[in-house]
C-alpha cells in the first residue's frame, strides 16, 4: 500500500507540474464557460427547450474533461512512459505494474472530479447554474 | 556462484543475438563484460536482471530463477539501465523517495545523496542534472534496495574522463561494501582497472572469460619495446632470444617479442655493445589488444 500511496502522491504533483494537464482539465473549460456564458447569458431559450446556454454547456463541457484526462492525459503519460522506458525500468523493481497503471487512474480520475466542480461552482456562481440532476441517483 | 547463466539463448527475428552462453559470477567480485556494439552484452544483462523473459537457458541469480521469484530477486539485486530516462519534472528527493518506498528494507537516501556528493541537488528536477549526476543518481537509484548484486550497463558512456575516474572509485568503494558487480563496457581501460573477470563477447557468443593478467598471457601477445638508435647492425637485433619481428623507421626501432627475458635480452645486447640509445619504452599488452585480436579473428572468418 505504501508503494501505491507513494507512486501516486508522485504523479499527482507531477500532474500538476504539467502546463498542459492543469490548464485543459482545470482552467479551460471554466474559461470557455465564462466566455459563451458572458455572451449568450443563462437565460431560458426556446433553442434548447427552455433552458439556458450555460445550463446545457456545462455538460458538455464535462465530458470534454472527461475526454482530455481519459485520451489524452493518460494514455500519453502511460505510453510516454514505455517510451521513454521509465516503464522498464520500473520493471527492474518490486512493484506491482498494476499499482503504475492503478496510480495514473486514480490521478487522472480525482482530477476529473475536481476539473468538474470548479466547471460547476463557476457556474452556479457566476450564471446560477440550473442543476437538473440528482447528485447521487443510480 | 551468486550468478549461473547456463547455456542462455536469445532469438529475436530468427537470428541468435545470445547464441548458448554459459558463465558465472562469484560473490563479491566485479565481473565485465566487453564486447563490440551489437554483441548481446545488453541482451544477456536484461536476462540476468529479468526484465526479458523470451530466452531459453537456466538462469541463476541468489539461487534465485528471475523470470520466477521476480519480487524476491528485485530486494536483493539494483539495477542500472543503458538507457533511461525519469518522468519530467520530478525532483530527485522525489524519485528517491518513491523507489524507497518500493522496497522492503531501503537504505536511507539522503545519505547516499550525501555519499555521492548529490546532496545539494536534492531538490532539483532531475532534468536538469549533467550526465555525470544522472549516472550517479542512476547509481543511488539501484543502491536504495542495499542490494547484493549491482548490475552496471555502461555506466560511463558520455561521461568525461574525471567524472568516469570518479565513477570508478566509487564503484571499486562498492565493492569494498561486499558488494557484487556487474558491468557491461566499451571502455578497456575501465574494464583492466576495475574488473576482477572479464568476459568477451562477440556475436551472441562468450569467446573468453578470465582475468585480464590471464586474458593477456593465453593469447601470447607480444611485448613490445620502441627506442631511438643511430646505428644499429639490425641482423644481429633479429638474433636476439625470443624477438618476433622488427621495424625500422628513420632512427626509431621498434622490436616485438613474446619470451619472459626479452626486453632483458634487448637491453643486455644495448648495453653489452656500447650502442647508445635514446627514448627507450616498453609497451606492455593491453587488454585492447586482446580484445582487437579476438574480434578481429572473429571477422576475418565471416
Amino acid at each position: 500500500m505504501k508503494m501505491l500511496y507513494n507512486i501516486t502522491y508522485i504523479e499527482f504533483k507531477l500532474f500538476l507540474r504539467t502546463f498542459v494537464n492543469v490548464f485543459f482539465s482545470l482552467v479551460f473549460p471554466s474559461m470557455l464557460l465564462l466566455i459563451f456564458g458572458g455572451i449568450y447569458g443563462n437565460e431560458p431559450s426556446d433553442m434548447f427547450q427552455g433552458h439556458g446556454t450555460v445550463d446545457v454547456s456545462v455538460p458538455a463541457y464535462i465530458a470534454m474533461i472527461i475526454a482530455v484526462t481519459g485520451i489524452m492525459s493518460l494514455p500519453l503519460s502511460v505510453s510516454g512512459y514505455r517510451e521513454r522506458k521509465i516503464l522498464k525500468r520500473l520493471k527492474a523493481t518490486p512493484i506491482n505494474p498494476f499499482y503504475i497503471l492503478l496510480s495514473q487512474i486514480l490521478v487522472n480520475f480525482i482530477m476529473t472530479v475536481l476539473g468538474m466542480v470548479i466547471l460547476f461552482l463557476v457556474g452556479k456562481i457566476v450564471f446560477e447554474l440550473d442543476f437538473m440532476g440528482e447528485f447521487f441517483d443510480c | 556462484m551468486i550468478i549461473e547463466v547456463e547455456d542462455l539463448v536469445v532469438e529475436y527475428k530468427g537470428v541468435q543475438v545470445v547464441d548458448h552462453v554459459s558463465f558465472s559470477v562469484e560473490e563479491g567480485e566485479i565481473f565485465g563484460m566487453i564486447g563490440p556494439n551489437g554483441a548481446g552484452k545488453t541482451t544477456t544483462i536484461e536476462c540476468i536482471e529479468g526484465i526479458r523473459e523470451n530466452y531459453s537457458g537456466s538462469i541463476r541469480v541468489l539461487g534465485l530463477n528471475p523470470k520466477v521469484d521476480r519480487k524476491k530477486l528485485y530486494n536483493l539485486i539494483g539495477v542500472q539501465l543503458q538507457e533511461t530516462s525519469y518522468q519530467d519534472k520530478i525532483k530527485v528527493w522525489e524519485i528517491c523517495k518513491m523507489f524507497s518506498s518500493f522496497y522492503a528494507n531501503p537504505l536511507p537516501y539522503e545519505s547516499l545523496l550525501n555519499d555521492f556528493g548529490l546532496y545539494d541537488k536534492v531538490n532539483s528536477y532531475v532534468s536538469k542534472l549533467s550526465g555525470g549526476q544522472r549516472q550517479k543518481l542512476a547509481i543511488i537509484l539501484a543502491l536504495i534496495a542495499n542490494p547484493k548484486i549491482i548490475f552496471l550497463d555502461e555506466l560511463s558512456t558520455g561521461l568525461d574522463p574525471q567524472a568516469r575516474r570518479s565513477m570508478w572509485e566509487l564503484i571499486k568503494g562498492l565493492q569494498k561494501d561486499g558488494k557484487t558487480i556487474y558491468m557491461t563496457t566499451h571502455f578497456m581501460d575501465e574494464a583492466e582497472y576495475l574488473c576482477n573477470r572479464i568476459a568477451i563477447m562477440d556475436k551472441g557468443k562468450v569467446v573468453a572469460v578470465d582475468t585480464v593478467e590471464n586474458l593477456i598471457k593465453r593469447f601470447g601477445l607480444e611485448e613490445t619495446v620502441v627506442f631511438k638508435a643511430d646505428e644499429l647492425n639490425m641482423d644481429e637485433i633479429e638474433r636476439i632470444a625470443g624477438v618476433t619481428s622488427l621495424e625500422r623507421r628513420g632512427p626509431e626501432v621498434c622490436v616485438k617479442g613474446r619470451e619472459i627475458n626479452f626486453v632483458n635480452n634487448i637491453l643486455n645486447y644495448l648495453g653489452n655493445n656500447q650502442i647508445r640509445y635514446r627514448d627507450l619504452k616498453v609497451i606492455q599488452p593491453s587488454l585492447e589488444d586482446v580484445f582487437l585480436k579476438i574480434t578481429a579473428e572473429k571477422s576475418e572468418g565471416m
